[in-house]
């Protein structure tokens, strides 16, 4: 990918709840590229979550465009949308969401297997580097309700950015954290995206979150402020 | 999908709720265990059947038999020796019912079959010898009088040895049999052959003093020609004498136990039906309580194809487990109903003993697939469910209650369309006495009454919470709030339990208003002082009534003032089987008091049918079985050529649902050639003491001719003992279905509290007392076993109908009296909120003892 084009262009695009008569996006357009770290801010309800959706490819819009990697995605089917989620994106979510039969390990591993990976060595190999890298090398056999909130993000994390993703979703990363917790989060973030030339995505309300962004987007009402 | 991850998603996920994995197999192994001992003992009966067949008939393709069912004259062989010129033979047989003399005395003689066979000639047995010790001194014994061989497991169960003596009870002698043979037969030959016993024809028709008369003449023909055989021989034929297939036979004794055998399916049917709604229930719970995870699975990047192939697993898994269990469970359940089923065959359809099973694994494998099949069925919908999780919901687990509620409304429509096509299905006609339309309509019903329940259970709710809010009791308006919130899966346990109560309700109804009605019919119609029957027909139909002779001699015995000597026998009309009876017209009219249909008077009905020589009664299910009214004529094979005869009259009646035809004695010595009778109705005269009457019968007649006598009280709590003893299985049956419904119950409340335990963890946090915890949850318990209830009490009520008018009509033709029974609902309401708070007791112990902060991450 040519990082002189943007990974994500989104063009007026608008996303309604009719069951809730909620016009959550209202023409939205904007550009993101290769390797940017972006901060999405704005109050509770004012659509950051629904445009990270869109952006992950896990909810449709109603008019307007986005190109992912230049590819439109009203042009795709389900099946495509999740084929190119699973193999470009990595997601973060608030509250972890981590399996709950899963061991630390496989929650990680999960994504090198829905890729397709077969071979056990690579996937051990490259598991151990991504939960070294995340510090949680000692916990690899525990199970989610075994671990604290900060190591069950590190895991979320680690999960996120295992098969290497162009693009990283992340949803209040640090919102279910205490500060300390946090902030050592956050520079795990940034230094993986860092290292590996990954492009950050990242709703948020922390003033701490969006100090390792290169660029931040207000959004207010459905609509997008300003860029800051 | 590797299987890391099947392993992963799918074993781990049932072994870490080993509580919901163990009720969901339980619940598929008691469907299966049910279907399958039903089909077991369906299979066995008939298959007892065929084997005695083959083992009576040896290589034998054609059978000259009475279709009047009564013994005929030997004379009729002379004419077929043609036979012998055609590559053909054939052989004459006569049978008789017996009991062993030390056994008579008991609660229940064991009863033998006594077959006279041709050893002059041709014995038509298939795979028989004598053994060792039991191979007669001299081959020529058979021909001398009371001269028989038994099977070896007749001899080692009663320690009989060569040349010992048996004694025999015969209808109305005993007489001592002289063992001059020990035979023994091959494996898989019919348990008919433990209690047979055989002798030369004419040493046997000496020993029944019937000679010259035979049941029956086995003919062997070229196969190719069977057919041929057949018309040329039916040519040849006295009227009342009928040229069969033995597949004719076997048709014939299928048609005789068609509703029997339908009924039993049916409520097979009901137990696995119970069983879907419970794997329904879980698997439905299982992926509500997922939904998160399905999303983050989603947003990871697994398919929707993935996502099914997943949960398929999981059911796969529950169905194979539960399939295992459940056959084992089903040939033990098979095994412990048999003797049930066995004796209920025989007394009431006069069919073989059944004294093993036909275990056939192609049976065992079938009813282990549809289980299976059923199980994932059941899944299904849930499971498509789960391929509609969107990715986005990952962030958003709360739209699971919305899109509930959302659902309920059209819900209510879909469930008020299913209730009018239920309505629509009761009109439909039966197929071949199976009432279609009938189990159509229930299916239908359930249906409805399932779709429309989260309307039912939101709007409760609502309206509660509403009132609990206006009234500040906060326990009350939070437990609702909670079952609101959790509208999906309460619908779903709610709908679980109404079915499980509609089953119990209609089936209860059914079997109340049946019983009631036989009540009301005994005591209005059973009118005679003392009825009186010789003892081996109590255990056997096809057991030989009493000479003419005892009959004459009870008739003079001082204190009678009447008698209304019957006779019955089965026969065959319009290739159908049913039964033809014979009573004292006279004295029935007299005496008597038949309920009519069309609510005529028994008077004005045997006024009319006394002074017309051919007119006769035809009970209600023979009407219906046959589509006849009164003042129809009906031809009727007889051994003097077809008679017609005029329905009189059509009564209620609920021995036989095969129904009877009914004549008048005369006229039935004068076509049919017989005057026995199977059992006497004795009336009194004004101030004699039944009892009295019955000690001086016993103690003259009685010594030589063992009767069962019973006044008038005894015979009406006989009737009864034997109409609970054939719903016993049905209510074996429903306890199961029953324990089903409660494990479904269980399994939801555990679910429910689990899903709260973050809530109910913040209300402690907050101040709320252990009590006060306790009471949310056992008020939601109990709020599910009143709407369960209710609503399965509804569904109950209108189900019972469709059973009454609809199903047991037109399988049965019977007309029964529905009786509601408000005791027993408010029982059953009672018994249900009291159980659905017990069941809620666990989880609200488990609850209350701990606070556990990490659950409040999940609030």
């Amino acid at each position: 990918m040519d990082p002189s084009f943007p990974i994500v262009r989104i063009e007026q695009v608008s996303k309604y709840y009719p069951a809730h008569q909620v016009k959550a996006l209202q023409s939205i357009s904007l550009q993101i590229q290769v390797g940017e770290r972006v901060a999405l801010v704005g109050s509770s309800g004012s659509g950051k979550t629904t445009l990270l959706n869109l952006i992950g490819l896990i909810d449709t819009f109603d008019q307007g465009e986005i190109f992912f990697e230049e590819k439109p995605l009203s042009c795709l089917s389900e099946a495509e949308r999740t084929n190119l989620r699973r193999a470009r994106i990595g997601f973060i979510f608030q509250f972890f969401n981590l399996l709950p039969t899963l061991t630390v390990f496989e929650n990680v591993a999960l994504p090198l297997q829905l890729n397709g990976l077969r071979q056990k060595k690579q996937i051990q190999l490259q598991v151990n580097d991504m939960l070294a890298q995340v510090d949680l090398s000692e916990r690899a056999s525990f199970f989610p309700h075994q671990l604290s909130g900060g190591q069950m993000q590190r895991v979320a994390i680690a999960r996120a950015l295992v098969h290497r993703p162009v693009l990283v979703i992340a949803d209040e990363p640090t919102g279910n954290l205490d500060s300390e917790t946090g902030h050592e989060i956050l520079g795990l973030l940034e230094r993986s995206c860092q290292e590996n030339g990954q492009t950050l995505v990242m709703a948020t309300h922390s003033a701490e979150a969006t100090r390792i962004c290169n660029r931040q987007i207000r959004i207010h009402d459905g609509k997008q402020a300003h860029n800051l | 999908m590797s299987f890391f991850l099947t392993q992963a998603l799918v074993f781990r996920n049932l072994a870490q709720n080993p509580l919901r994995t163990l009720f969901t197999v339980m619940g598929i192994a008691l469907g299966v265990a049910v279907f399958l001992a039903i089909q077991l003992l369906n299979r066995s009966a008939l298959a007892e059947f065929e084997k005695s067949v083959t083992f009576l008939s040896g290589d034998s393709n054609l059978e000259i038999v009475s279709e009047t069912g009564q013994l005929f004259d030997e004379h009729i062989l002379s004419g077929l020796t043609w036979l012998w010129h055609e590559n053909s033979r054939y052989t004459p047989v006569v049978s008789f019912v017996a009991a062993l003399v030390s056994k008579v005395e008991r609660d229940e003689p064991e009863l033998v079959e006594v077959l006279g066979l041709d050893f002059m000639r041709d014995t038509p047995l298939e795979g028989w010898e004598f053994t060792q010790e039991g191979t007669p001194k001299d081959f020529l014994d058979i021909f001398k009088a009371n001269c028989v061989y038994v099977s070896e497991g007749f001899a080692r169960a009663h320690g009989i040895r060569l040349g010992d003596t048996l004694p025999l009870q015969l209808t109305d002698s005993q007489e001592n049999v002289k063992v001059s043979g020990i035979y023994r037969t091959n494996s898989g030959t019919a348990s008919i052959a433990q209690n047979l016993i055989l002798g030369d024809i004419s040493v046997i028709q000496d020993l029944f003093h019937q000679p010259e008369r035979i049941n029956r003449i086995q003919l062997t023909v070229p196969s190719h020609e069977v057919s041929l055989f057949q018309k040329r021989l039916q040519a040849q034929m006295h009227p009342g004498l009928v040229v069969q297939t033995l597949a004719e036979r076997q048709k014939q004794l299928e048609k005789m136990l068609a509703s029997f055998h339908i009924n039993l399916q049916a409520l097979s049917m009901v137990s696995l039906l119970v069983g879907m709604f419970l794997i329904y229930n879980t698997m439905s719970i299982s992926i509500l309580r997922r939904r998160v995870e399905i999303g983050t699975l989603r947003t990871l990047g697994l398919t929707r194809g993935q996502i099914f192939r997943l949960f398929l697993t999981e059911a796969s898994v529950l169905g194979i487990i539960g399939m295992a269990l459940g056959v084992a469970l089903g040939v033990g359940l098979a095994q412990g109903g048999m003797a049930g089923v066995s004796k209920t065959l025989q007394t009431v359809y006069g069919a073989s003993p059944l004294r093993q099973l036909d275990l056939s694994w192609v049976l065992l494998s079938i009813s282990g697939l549809v289980g299976f099949l059923v199980t994932l069925l059941a899944a299904f919908p849930p499971i498509w469910e789960a391929t509609q999780v969107q990715p986005a919901l990952a962030s958003r687990p709360s739209e699971e209650s919305t899109r509930a509620q959302k659902r309920a409304w059209p819900l209510l429509g879909v469930g008020l369309l299913f209730l009018l096509l239920a309505a629509w299905a009761c009109t439909w006609p039966s197929v071949d006495r199976i009432p279609v339309g009938g189990y159509a309509a229930a299916f239908l019903l359930m249906l409805g009454f399932a779709a429309m329940t989260p309307f039912v259970v939101l709007q409760t709710a609502r309206l509660i919470k509403f009132v609990a809010e206006q009234m500040s009791f906060w326990r009350l308006q939070l437990a609702f709030a909670n079952l609101q919130r959790a509208l999906a899966k309460t619908s779903v346990a709610v709908a679980s339990l109404m079915v499980s109560v509609a089953l119990v309700v209609s089936i209860a109804t059914m079997v109340g208003s049946f019983r009631s009605t036989v009540t009301d019919w005994v005591n209005q119609t059973l009118k005679a002082d003392l009825f009186i029957e010789p003892t081996l027909r109590t255990y056997s139909p096809s057991a030989p009534g009493l000479s003419p002779e005892i009959v004459a001699s009870i008739k003079k015995l001082p204190g009678v003032e009447a008698v209304d000597d019957f006779v019955e026998r089965p026969i065959s009309f319009r290739g159908e089987p049913t039964r033809l009876g014979a009573g004292n017209f006279q004295v029935l009219q007299r005496y008597g008091n038949l309920r009519f249909v069309g609510g005529q008077s028994h008077q004005s009905v045997f006024e009319r049918v006394v002074s017309s020589p051919h007119n006769i009664v035809v009970s209600e299910s023979f009407a219906t079985r046959f589509n006849i009214r009164p003042g129809q004529m009906l031809s009727l094979p007889t051994p003097r050529g077809p008679l017609r005869l005029e329905i009189g009259g059509v009564y209620y009646d609920y021995a036989s649902e095969l129904g009877y035809i009914v004549m008048d004695k005369a006229l039935y010595r004068q076509y049919f050639n017989d005057a026995s009778s199977t059992s006497m109705a004795v009336y009194l005269a004004h101030g004699e003491e039944p009892e009295q009457l019955r000690q001086r019968i016993l103690n003259t007649i009685g010594k030589t001719v063992p009767l069962t006598i019973r006044q008038n009280r005894e015979l009406r709590h006989e009737v009864l003992r034997i109409f609970d003893n054939t719903f016993a299985i049905t209510n074996v049956l429903l306890i199961i279905s029953i324990v089903i419904a409660a494990l479904s119950v269980a399994i939801t409340l555990f679910t429910l509290v689990l899903e709260l335990e973050a809530h109910l963890t913040l209300l402690r946090y907050l101040g709320a007392q252990i009590n006060d915890i306790r009471r949310i949850i056992l008020i939601q318990a109990g709020v599910f076993g009143a709407l369960g209830g209710t609503l399965g009490i509804l569904n109950g009520y209108f189900l019972s109908l469709i059973l009454i008018f609809i199903i047991n009509k037109q399988a049965f033709g019977w007309t029964l009296f529905f009786e509601w029974s408000w005791v027993f609902i408010i029982k059953l309401f009672l018994a249900l909120l009291v159980g659905s708070v017990a069941a809620g007791w666990i989880p609200a112990q488990k609850q209350v003892t701990l606070l556990k902060p990490e659950v409040l991450r999940r609030a």
